[in-house]
C-alpha cells in the first residue's frame, strides 16, 4: 500500500518535474548553481555536555529555484578519496559524488524537500513537500559581514528558530531545512541555542559547473522508516554493517572513542538532543 | 479517520484565522510576463519606506499572490516589492483605495554582480597553528599583504615594519614555507600584493629546525603565507612611477615568482618624497645573526629625531636595490642569495636646548645643527640549508660594506663651527649549523660562527673647539679624532641532545675567541699648519683578547598541561687587555654562571600562562677600558679610569596570552622586573661647553619594572577590529655628575586605543590614539623639587575617513593630532592633514595614485624630551605640503 503510494507520488512529482523544467528550459539552466554559502553549523548534540557541541562547516548551493546543502566533510571526503585513487584536482567532477553523499535538495517550483541520506555506504531518499515554515517577520535588522540582513522567527520540527535573512539576496533558501524566506538566510539560531547557523562566507560560482539535483536510483523511504532504520544503526552498529554488507566481510568497529591526547577525560557522548524533535 | 479528524481541525483552525484576517488590510495582485505568463514563486514583499520588510509571500503557480496589510502600518509608506533572479526587480507603491495589483514582470539575464560577495572574516585554528583568510580581511583599498595585516585582530605592524602577534614579535616570515627574506621581511609585507596569498598562518610553539621539532620546546611565533596555486604559475611584477610638486619623484620596479622550486622578490626603489628605503633593510626578526661581537661606534655626531613618522621630515634622495632569490633543489639543498644596495643623501636642521639638573647648579647649552648625510650599504648574502627530518646543514655567508659621510655646520653656545664624521663599516660573517641525528635518535648540534668587523671612524672639527681644555689656551684652526676598533671573532660549540625521557637534556660545550685592537688618535691642526697631539691624553693602542669556554646543561620537561626548561651555563672566561703607553697589562679570570628558568601553563587549549627567570653575569667590554681620551663628538671626551666591568643582573617576567579564534578575541597581560648590580659607573664632568666622561669604580645599581596588557578583538556587528594597549614601566637608575651622586626615579604610562570601522557601506573610518604621561625626578632629598621633578603629558591622535563613493574611486583623509604639555612651559599641538585619492582602472589593473600630504603646511616642529636628569626642547624643520601622482600597474 505504502510503497503504491510512494509510487504515484513519485509518478506526479516526476511529472510536476518534467513539466516545470520545460517551462523554464526557455529561462536558465536550472540545475547550475549560481553560489556556494559556507555556514558553521554547531549542534549540542549532548545536552549533559553542552561545551563539547558537534560543530562543522557546511555548504549550500543555490540558484533562483532550488538548492542543495550538503556537510563539508561529506564533499571533502569524496574528494580526498579521489586523489588518493589517483585522481587530479583538473579532472576532478563534484557532481560525480551525488549518489555516494548525503545531502539535502529542496526545490520551489516542484515544491519538494528531497533529503538524501547515508548510513555508512548505504542510501536512502526521503521525499516529501516543500516544508511551509510559517515566518513571523519582525521588525530587527542588523548587519551580517557586508550584508543588510532582517530577522523572522518560526517554529519548525519542535524548535522556535531566530533567523536572520537577506532581501539583496532574494533567493528563498537557507541552511539545512530552514528557507521559504524573501531572501537567503544567513544566520539561524533555536530558542535553546542547541542549534546555530552562523554565516562564514559566500562566493559566487564560476569556472566548475555545480549542480543542483538530488541523485536517482536510491532505496525511497518515508522519514519514520529511515528514523528506524537509523535507531537500528545507532543501537547495534556491528550487526547493522552485517546485514548491509557483501558475505565475507570482515568487521571491526571500535568503540569510537577519541585516541587524541590529552582527551583521555572527554566522556563518550549521549546523542540525546537530535535536530528534528518533532516530526512537524 | 485519524486523517479525517485532523483534517477538520485545520478547517476549523484555518476558518477562525481567516476570520481573524478579515479584521486585517489585504492587498492582493498577479505576477505576469508582457505576454501574459504568470511568474510562480516569486517572493512577493510589502515594504515599508524604511526597506523594512512587513509581510512576504510567495506567488502561486498562477502569479497569484495575496499579502496582508497590518492595521498599524500606513499605507502611502508601504510599497509592493518584487525581487525575483532572472526578472527586473519591480517597485509598486501602494495607492490608496486600490487593493489588487497587476504586476508586470519583465525578463533580465541573471546579474549577480549586484550580490556582493563578500566572505565573514575568518580565522580557523588546528592545534599551534591559525590561520586568518586573507581575502575576508582585505578592504577594496588594500593592495598589499601588509595593509591587510593592519585590519586582523591580534596582529600588530609597528612603524618600522615589525610584526608582532598578541605583542609578541614574530620570529620568521615564510613564504609558502620557504624563509626567502630571513630577519629582513619588511619588503616583502610591503611589496607582496595580498592578492597572492590564500591564508596567513600563525605558527605558535614553532621550530624552524624539522629534525628538532617535537623534541624540544620552544615559544617562538612565525607566520607563513600561503601562496594562491594559481599565483604560482608565472612570474608577476608592478611597477609604480610618481611626479609631483615641489620637484618631487617616487619609482617602484619589482618583480614576484613563488613557486615550489623557485622563489624571488626583486625591488628596485628610489623616490625623494621621504620614504626611508633603510627601514628594508632592517633586521627584524628576534634572531640577528648570532654573537654579540660587533663593538658599539666611538664616535657619534647624532643630530636626534623628532617623535614623527620619519616620512614628516625627511629630506632625502635615495635609490635602493633589494633582490632576494632561492632556489630548491631536488635533493632538499635550498640556494639563497639577499643582495642588498642603498644609497641616499639626506638633509636635516635641527635646534636643541638641553638642560641638566645636578645638585645646585644647572647645566645648559643650546645647539642648532645643519646636516648633509651620505650613507650607503651593500650587503650580499650567501645560503645554502637543507632542512630534512633526519638532519640539519647550513651556512650562511655575508659580506657588507657600508658607510656614512656625515658633514654639518654648527651654532652652538655662540660658536660657530663646523663638524663632519666619516665612517666606513667592512663586516665579514660565515655561520656554519650542521645538526644531524644520530643512529640512537639522540640529536648533535654542531655550530660555527665566524666574524670581522671594522669600522673606522675620522671626525674633524673646524675651528678648534675648547682651547682651554684641549691645546692649553692657545685658538687652533682643526680637530682631527680617529677611532677604529678591528675585531675577529670565533664561537665553536658542540650540543648532545637527549630528546627522549621525561626530562630531555642537552649538554653544549662551546668557545668563544675574541681578538679587538682599539686604535685612537687625537690630533689638532695649529693655525701655522703643525699637526699637534693632544696633550691631555696618549693615543689609544689596546689589544683586547677574551676567551672563554663554556659547559651547560639544559633540561626540558613536558606533560600534559605543562612545560618548563632550564638551562644551567658555566662559563670560564679569560681576558687580557694591555696598552703599553699606558702601563696596562692586565690579565683577569673570571667564572659566569647565568642559569636561565622558563615555565609555561596552558590554561586551556588557547591560553597560557609563562614565567621567565634569568640570573647572569656579564662582563664588560673594550669600549669600558681604554684610557686613552676620545673625543667622541663636540662636545663630550671620553675616558675610562675603571677595571673592567662586572655585573650581575635578575630579570624575571611573567606573561599572560589568551586567545579565542573563533570570536577574534585575543588578550595579553604581562609583568616584568629587571635589576642589574654593576661594578662601574660613567661619571660626567659637565661645563656649559663640553661633558668629560670617566668610567668609575662604583656600586652601580639600577633596576626596573613594568607592566602591560594589550587586547584585541573583530567586533562582526560593527565590522570592526578594534584594540586597546596600556603600560606602566618604572625604573631607577643612577647619574654621577659633577662628583655627585644623583639616584632618579622615572615613572611612564601609557594607553593606546584603535579602531578600525565600517561606518556605513562606503565610509569606514581609522582611528589610533596613544597617550603618555612621563614623570622623572631626584630620589634624593634636598634637591631642588622644582627644576628636578619633571613631567611631560603627550597625546598623539591619527583619525582616517576613507569614502568609496563608487567601485573604482576611493578617498581617504587622514587627520593627526599631537599635543603634549610640560608644566611651566607653553602646550605644543600639532595638526597635520593629509589626503589621498586613488582611482583604479580594473580593466588594466591599473591604480592613479594622488597623495597630498602636509596640507597644512607645518614646517617647524617643537618637541620635548626627558631623561633622568636630562631635559631637552629640541625644535625641526619638517617637509611643506606635497602632490605626488602615482601610477602603478602589473607587468
Amino acid at each position: 500500500m505504502k510503497i503504491q503510494n510512494c509510487l504515484v507520488s513519485a509518478t506526479v512529482c516526476m511529472v510536476l518535474a518534467v513539466a516545470s523544467a520545460t517551462a523554464q528550459s526557455g529561462q536558465q539552466n536550472d540545475k547550475k548553481a549560481l553560489i556556494k554559502v559556507v555556514y558553521e553549523f554547531i549542534h549540542v548534540d549532548d545536552s549533559t555536555q553542552r561545551d563539547r557541541p558537534r560543530q562543522e562547516d557546511t555548504f549550500l548551493y543555490i540558484n533562483s529555484t532550488s538548492s542543495m546543502y550538503r556537510r563539508s566533510n561529506e564533499e571533502e571526503g569524496e574528494y580526498y578519496r579521489y586523489l588518493q585513487g589517483g585522481g587530479s584536482k583538473e579532472t576532478y567532477n563534484i557532481n560525480s559524488i551525488l549518489a555516494k553523499t548525503s545531502s539535502l535538495y529542496h526545490s520551489v517550483p516542484e515544491q519538494k524537500t528531497i533529503s538524501t541520506e547515508r548510513i555508512i555506504e548505504q542510501m536512502f531518499q526521503i521525499n516529501e513537500p516543500l516544508h511551509a515554515i510559517m515566518w513571523d517577520i519582525r521588525e530587527e535588522q542588523k548587519q551580517i559581514g557586508d550584508y543588510l540582513a532582517q530577522l523572522a522567527t518560526g517554529s519548525f520540527r519542535g524548535r522556535d528558530y531566530s533567523v536572520w535573512f537577506v532581501p539583496d539576496i532574494p533567493m528563498p533558501f537557507g541552511p539545512w531545512k530552514l528557507q521559504g524566506l524573501p531572501g537567503l538566510i544567513l544566520e539561524a539560531r533555536d530558542s535553546r541555542e542547541d542549534v546555530i547557523f552562523v554565516f562564514k562566507s559566500l562566493e559566487r560560482i564560476d569556472g566548475q559547473v555545480v549542480n543542483i539535483e538530488s541523485p536517482k536510483g536510491i532505496k525511497q523511504v518515508s522519514g519514520a522508516e529511515y528514523a528506524r532504520t537509523y535507531k537500528a544503526f545507532m543501537d547495534n552498529p556491528t550487526a547493522f554493517i552485517r546485514a548491509t554488507s557483501a558475505p565475507g566481510t570482515n568487521v571491526v568497529v571500535g568503540s569510537g572513542r577519541s585516541t587524541r591526547a590529552g582527551s583521555n577525560t572527554l566522556r563518550e557522548k549521549v546523542y540525546n538532543n537530535p535536530l528534528e524533535l518533532t516530526n512537524r | 479517520m485519524r486523517k479525517l479528524r485532523f483534517l477538520i481541525l485545520s478547517f476549523s483552525l484555518t476558518a477562525i484565522v481567516l476570520t481573524a484576517a478579515a479584521q486585517q488590510r489585504k492587498v492582493d495582485g498577479v505576477l505576469k510576463t508582457a505576454d501574459g505568463k504568470p511568474v510562480a514563486h516569486a517572493s512577493v514583499m510589502l515594504k515599508h519606506n524604511s526597506n523594512r520588510i512587513i509581510s512576504f509571500k510567495p506567488s502561486d503557480a498562477n502569479g497569484q499572490f495575496q499579502l496582508v496589510v497590518p492595521d498599524t502600518a500606513t499605507w502611502s509608506a508601504l510599497f509592493i516589492e518584487v525581487n525575483y533572479l532572472g526578472y527586473a526587480k519591480v517597485n509598486r507603491p501602494l495607492e490608496a483605495g486600490i487593493f489588487r495589483y497587476e504586476i508586470q514582470m519583465v525578463e533580465k539575464s541573471i546579474d549577480l554582480s549586484e550580490i556582493e560577495v563578500r566572505s565573514r572574516p575568518r580565522i580557523d585554528s588546528y592545534g599551534d597553528t591559525l590561520s586568518y583568510d586573507v581575502a575576508s580581511f582585505a578592504r577594496a583599498e588594500d593592495r598589499t599583504i601588509g595593509d591587510v595585516l593592519k585590519n586582523m585582530p591580534g596582529m600588530e605592524v609597528s612603524e618600522s615594519g615589525q610584526i608582532k602577534y598578541n605583542d609578541k614579535p614574530i620570529s620568521n616570515f615564510y613564504i609558502d614555507g620557504d624563509d626567502l627574506l630571513s630577519d629582513k621581511y619588511s619588503i616583502g609585507t610591503k611589496t607582496i600584493p595580498h592578492a597572492m596569498v590564500q591564508k596567513l598562518e600563525v605558527l605558535q610553539n614553532h621550530q624552524p629546525l624539522k629534525v628538532l621539532r617535537n623534541k624540544t620546546l620552544s615559544d617562538d611565533v612565525a607566520i607563513n603565507l600561503v601562496i594562491k596555486e594559481e599565483a604560482k604559475l608565472k612570474m608577476t611584477g608592478q611597477a609604480k612611477l610618481g611626479a609631483g610638486l615641489p620637484h618631487q619623484y617616487d619609482g617602484e620596479l619589482n618583480t614576484i615568482l613563488f613557486n615550489k622550486k623557485y622563489k624571488m622578490l626583486n625591488v628596485a626603489k628610489g623616490n625623494n618624497i621621504g620614504t626611508d628605503l633603510s627601514t628594508d633593510f632592517a633586521s627584524l626578526g628576534r634572531f640577528g645573526l648570532s654573537g654579540g661581537s660587533r663593538p658599539s661606534a666611538l664616535l657619534n655626531v647624532g643630530i636626534g629625531s623628532p617623535p614623527l613618522p620619519r616620512n614628516r621630515y625627511y629630506l632625502n634622495n635615495s635609490g635602493s636595490l633589494n633582490a632576494n632569490n632561492l632556489v630548491n633543489l631536488k635533493n632538499g639543498l635550498q640556494l639563497k642569495t639577499n643582495i642588498y644596495g642603498w644609497l641616499d643623501r639626506n638633509e636635516m636642521e635641527a635646534s636643541h636646548r638641553t638642560e641638566i639638573f645636578a645638585t645646585g647648579d644647572t647645566i645648559r647649552y643650546w645647539e642648532n645643527q645643519a646636516m648633509t648625510k651620505d650613507p650607503f650599504l651593500t650587503e650580499v648574502t650567501l645560503s645554502a640549508n637543507s632542512n630534512k627530518d633526519t638532519y640539519y646543514f647550513k651556512n650562511d655567508l655575508r659580506l657588507s660594506y657600508r658607510g656614512d659621510m656625515g658633514r654639518s655646520s654648527l651654532l652652538s653656545n655662540s660658536q660657530d663651527f663646523s663638524q663632519s664624521l666619516r665612517s666606513r663599516i667592512r663586516d665579514f660573517s660565515n655561520d656554519l649549523q650542521y645538526v644531524p641525528q644520530l643512529r640512537n635518535k639522540n640529536i648533535l648540534n654542531l655550530g660555527w660562527h665566524l666574524n670581522h668587523y671594522n669600522q673606522p671612524q675620522t671626525l674633524l672639527i673646524d675651528p678648534g673647539l675648547n682651547a682651554d681644555l684641549l691645546n692649553g689656551g692657545e685658538p687652533f684652526r682643526e680637530i682631527d679624532q680617529f677611532a677604529e676598533i678591528p675585531t675577529w671573532y670565533s664561537q665553536m660549540s658542540l650540543a648532545y641532545q637527549l630528546p627522549r625521557g621525561l626530562i630531555r637534556q642537552s649538554y653544549r660545550i662551546s668557545s668563544a675567541n675574541e681578538f679587538q685592537q682599539l686604535n685612537s688618535s687625537l690630533r689638532l691642526l695649529q693655525e701655522d699648519g703643525s699637526i699637534r697631539p693632544f696633550t691631555g691624553s696618549q693615543d689609544n693602542g689596546l689589544d683586547w683578547r677574551r676567551n672563554e669556554l663554556s659547559l651547560s646543561g639544559n633540561y626540558e620537561y613536558k606533560q600534559g598541561r605543562i612545560e618548563a626548561s632550564l638551562g644551567l651555563p658555566l662559563i670560564f672566561q679569560h681576558i687580557r687587555y694591555a696598552d703599553e703607553a699606558f702601563d696596562l697589562d692586565v690579565n683577569r679570570a673570571r667564572m659566569l654562571f647565568s642559569p636561565t628558568l622558563r615555565a609555561k601553563v596552558m590554561t586551556t587549549a588557547e591560553d597560557y600562562l609563562s614565567f621567565n627567570y634569568r640570573y647572569g653575569e656579564t662582563t664588560g667590554n673594550i669600549n669600558g677600558i681604554f684610557r686613552g681620551a676620545v673625543l667622541s663628538g663636540y662636545r663630550s671626551l671620553r675616558a675610562n679610569d675603571a677595571a673592567l666591568q662586572e655585573s650581575r643582573g635578575h630579570t624575571g617576567s611573567l606573561h599572560y596570552n589568551f586567545q579565542r579564534s573563533i570570536s577574534m578575541l585575543f588578550m595579553n597581560a604581562g609583568i616584568n622586573y629587571n635589576r642589574s648590580i654593576a661594578n662601574t659607573i660613567t661619571s660626567s664632568v659637565m661645563t656649559d661647553e663640553i661633558s668629560q666622561s670617566v668610567l668609575i669604580p662604583f656600586d652601580n645599581d639600577v633596576s626596573s619594572f613594568g607592566a602591560s596588557a594589550g587586547i584585541s578583538k573583530y567586533i562582526f556587528a560593527l565590522g570592526a577590529t578594534t584594540g586597546l594597549k596600556g603600560s606602566w614601566s618604572s625604573s631607577r637608575s643612577n647619574q654621577l655628575l659633577n662628583g655627585e651622586s644623583l639616584p632618579y626615579y622615572n615613572e611612564s604610562w601609557t594607553i593606546a586605543p584603535n579602531i578600525e570601522a565600517r561606518l556605513w557601506k562606503k565610509v569606514s573610518a581609522n582611528y589610533e590614539g596613544s597617550g603618555t604621561w612621563t614623570v622623572s625626578r631626584s630620589a634624593k632629598e634636598g634637591l631642588a623639587a622644582t627644576s628636578l621633578n619633571r613631567q611631560i603629558k603627550r597625546f598623539d591622535q591619527t583619525l582616517a575617513l576613507s569614502y568609496s563613493p563608487v567601485r573604482p574611486l576611493f578617498l581617504r583623509l587622514t587627520g593627526r593630532h599631537q599635543f603634549v604639555n610640560q608644566p611651566g612651559m607653553e602646550d605644543l599641538s600639532y595638526y597635520f592633514m593629509d589626503a589621498k585619492v586613488r582611482y583604479t582602472l580594473v580593466k588594466y589593473k591599473m591604480d592613479f595614485d594622488l597623495d597630498l600630504s602636509n596640507l597644512a603646511n607645518v614646517r617647524s616642529y617643537e618637541t620635548f624630551s626627558l631623561t633622568a636628569n636630562q631635559f631637552s626642547h629640541s625644535h625641526y624643520h619638517l617637509r611643506g605640503r606635497m602632490a605626488v601622482l602615482k601610477v602603478s600597474f602589473n607587468l
